[in-house]
């Protein structure tokens, strides 16, 4: 539990992600109100991190449940091991066990395969786990509606077994790039925090914290330069991963200055698309960056 | 955090905080403001609000601001509402303590509401502004000897022609209602094996599988809206479209219909007359802006705030037809359409001009549009609408 708001910064900070007060007061009221933390930014800003932070920092198991269109109950929930089950029924009746007992078996927990979202309800261990739900913008509808049901009360049926609850909540992250627009009622239930692109400082901090052998004369540069690149209109804006990934780059190759070379040599470490890289190459060429 | 410490603080809130009753007040006030400005606060919200106050130091205004806006908002784009109602209130804290510590909330109200009027005036700036003046005489007519349709009105069209875009929107519509998702359900059509349903079947002969339960996958229905641009400069093409909107909206069940120019007008209602004719009458008579100038951005923003919460969902498709030429705010049309295109599976944009082959997105409305875009196809002859049918067939999320 954490005992402030002021405490979580430094606990991050210890983990290498540099957060705002705003981010860490979410955590906080999170963790006190045991709702779920909805996280949502442009890609690349550091959403996911904020989870595998938290579960570091709590020492707890991260259960990370990754979206997709069609996730339903089976991938998400639990399954039966229904090839199992099968082998089990042959084994018992050549044993000559009643149809009764043999429903009763195959039906018990042995057979049954613990998806994300159980695991996190069914954790026995004495710190709660934390559960990421990400990119929950990329499920569909169908999802949303059964997610809503699960962070109501951390509970679910399952028919053959009964219902199950979360003793303790586990601590609940769950990101989207905002490719739509989630529902009203699953947003209700979260307390929401806009991840924005860093401002030149805290980008610079971040550089210099997570690549600790930078010089802080290229870790200026490069945030100088990204800074100005978001100010133009992408497709898609460089995030702060790119800015890492650049900069560890750009350590790699040994450059000490940025010149217009290097930049261009490594484009491909800010813009992922052909028509961004196309864009930034012609406003090199008539000197807008 | 307890009053005896609030008392202790030096800071504006600190009256407030002293006399519990004020504060709640304060932030049920808050809460109703915010309300009032369209943002969707529940009880729940409300109550959350409460339990939060509980945890954090309320006299710490930083905090306070992200505790409130962690609990009330949910949408980024509702952040500089928030922010500039959480201005006025703190102000207006900051007034009252320093005037007279025994002023209520009712007189609260009243100078809250005082100070919005002005943003709220700020805020619907983009759907006041008329833009009659524009374009005045534009017409855009396209002619090419190959496909005459184009230039064509309806009326002037021979049978044959009708019948082949009844056909041409029976195939849209068939296409639409048989698009498949990615989920699946059991059938006994299907290919492949599902051993959840086969075991489950197998129950009742006693764990013997005589019966293979086989999934299919599911037709994906899909909604479609559509958003007609009757301006001046789109005359030529105006009664088309109606015709085509009034074929689908026959055939689709769930067709959702609104013609803007400087205005929007919802007309779903109006075609579902039983002839076209009557449909035309009833639409001209009815819309008043037809034939008028441009502003598409403040027309999207009233479509985004009146319609999009209860119409659109993440299975709609929005198909905006407009040549793009639009006089008014290209920030609050990008804005708007950034928006929509949160709020549904795709925005298809159908432009007449792109019969043109040498047609260049040059205008600055289009130009902001097209990021946002799942498709920009032309909108001008039969072909065009098979092409629209395949676009609608296909995924339409990943079509750029």
């Amino acid at each position: 539990m954490f005992k402030d708001i002021d405490e979580i910064l430094v606990l991050m900070k210890g983990y290498k992600y540099v957060a705002d007060r705003s981010l860490a007061t979410m955590i906080y009221l999170a963790q006190g109100l045991q709702k779920p933390l909805l996280l949502e930014g442009e890609a690349g800003v550091g959403k996911t991190e904020v989870a595998k932070v938290i579960s570091q920092i709590l020492n707890s198991k991260l259960i990370r449940l990754q979206c997709y269109e069609g996730l339903d109950v089976s991938t998400s929930l639990y399954e039966w091991n229904y090839p199992k089950q099968m082998l089990e029924i042959k084994m018992q009746e050549v044993k000559g066990e009643a149809k009764k007992d043999i429903e009763e078996t195959i039906f018990s927990e042995k057979f049954l395969l613990k998806r994300p979202l159980l695991q996190a309800i069914q954790n026995n261990s004495m710190i709660p786990p934390t559960l990421l739900i990400d990119e929950i913008d990329r499920s569909d509808e169908e999802f949303e509606a059964f997610l809503l049901e699960v962070l109501s009360d951390f509970q679910i049926t399952i028919p053959e077994i009964g219902t199950i609850a979360a003793e303790k909540y586990p601590f609940v992250v769950i990101t989207s790039n905002r490719t739509r627009q989630l529902h009203d009622a699953l947003k209700r239930r979260c307390l929401y925090h806009w991840v924005d692109y860093p401002s030149f400082e805290k980008e610079l901090e971040i550089v210099l914290t997570k690549i600790p052998g930078i010089r802080d004369s290229i870790a200026r540069q490069v945030c100088e330069f990204m800074q100005k690149i978001r100010q133009t209109d992408f497709h898609k804006n460089p995030g702060i991963a790119e800015t890492l990934d650049w900069a560890q780059a750009l350590i790699v190759l040994g450059k000490e200055e940025l010149d217009q070379e290097t930049i261009d040599q490594t484009l491909g470490c800010i813009l992922k698309y052909k028509d961004d890289m196309l864009k930034f190459r012609e406003m090199m060429l008539l000197g807008l960056c | 955090m307890n009053s005896t410490d609030a008392k202790n603080e030096p800071t504006p809130l600190s009256f407030h905080v002293a006399r519990k009753e004020s504060f709640i007040e304060n932030i049920l006030l808050f809460c109703r403001v915010l309300k009032s400005l369209r943002i969707n606060i529940t009880i729940g919200r409300v109550l959350d609000v409460f339990r939060s106050m509980e945890l954090i130091n309320i006299s710490d205004k930083e905090v306070l601001y992200f505790t409130l806006r962690a609990n009330l908002i949910s949408e980024y784009f509702q952040i500089p509402i928030f922010d500039r109602v959480f201005q006025v209130f703190w102000l207006f804290f900051q007034q009252s303590h320093n005037c007279d510590d025994a002023s209520g909330p009712q007189e609260g109200l009243e100078g809250i509401i005082e100070h919005l009027e002005c943003f709220s005036d700020d805020w619907d700036r983009g759907q006041s502004e008329d833009h009659e003046d524009q374009m005045e005489g534009r017409k855009i007519c396209l002619y090419s000897p190959v496909e005459n349709l184009a230039t064509k009105d309806f009326s002037q069209f021979t049978d044959e022609d009708v019948e082949r875009i009844k056909e041409e929107l029976s195939r849209i519509v068939k296409k639409i209602a048989t698009k498949k998702s990615r989920r699946r359900h059991v059938d006994p059509k299907g290919q492949s094996l599902s051993l959840r349903h086969t075991l489950r079947k197998s129950m009742k002969y006693g764990g013997e599988i005589f019966e293979l339960a086989t999934t299919k996958k599911k037709i994906k229905k899909i909604k479609l809206i559509a958003l007609a641009d009757v301006s001046g400069s789109m005359d030529c093409y105006s009664n088309f479209f109606v015709q085509f909107i009034y074929g689908l909206q026959q055939r689709l069940r769930g067709v959702e219909t609104f013609v803007f120019s400087t205005r929007l007008s919802r007309i779903t209602d109006l075609l579902k007359t039983r002839s076209l004719d009557e449909a035309l009458r009833v639409v001209s008579e009815t819309v008043r802006h037809w034939s008028g100038g441009t502003n598409i951005g403040s027309c999207l923003q009233s479509f985004n705030n009146d319609y999009a919460p209860s119409i659109l969902d993440p299975k709609s498709v929005l198909i905006i037809i407009s040549d793009g030429w639009d006089r008014g705010d290209t920030g609050l049309l990008e804005k708007e359409m950034k928006r929509l295109k949160e709020s549904c599976l795709g925005i298809i944009w159908l432009n007449p001009l792109l019969s043109n082959p040498n047609y260049q997105p040059l205008c600055k409305g289009i130009h902001a549009v097209m990021p946002y875009l799942s498709c920009f196809l032309p909108f001008y002859n039969l072909n065009s609408i098979r092409k629209l049918g395949r676009t609608l067939g296909g995924p339409l999320s990943s079509v750029q």
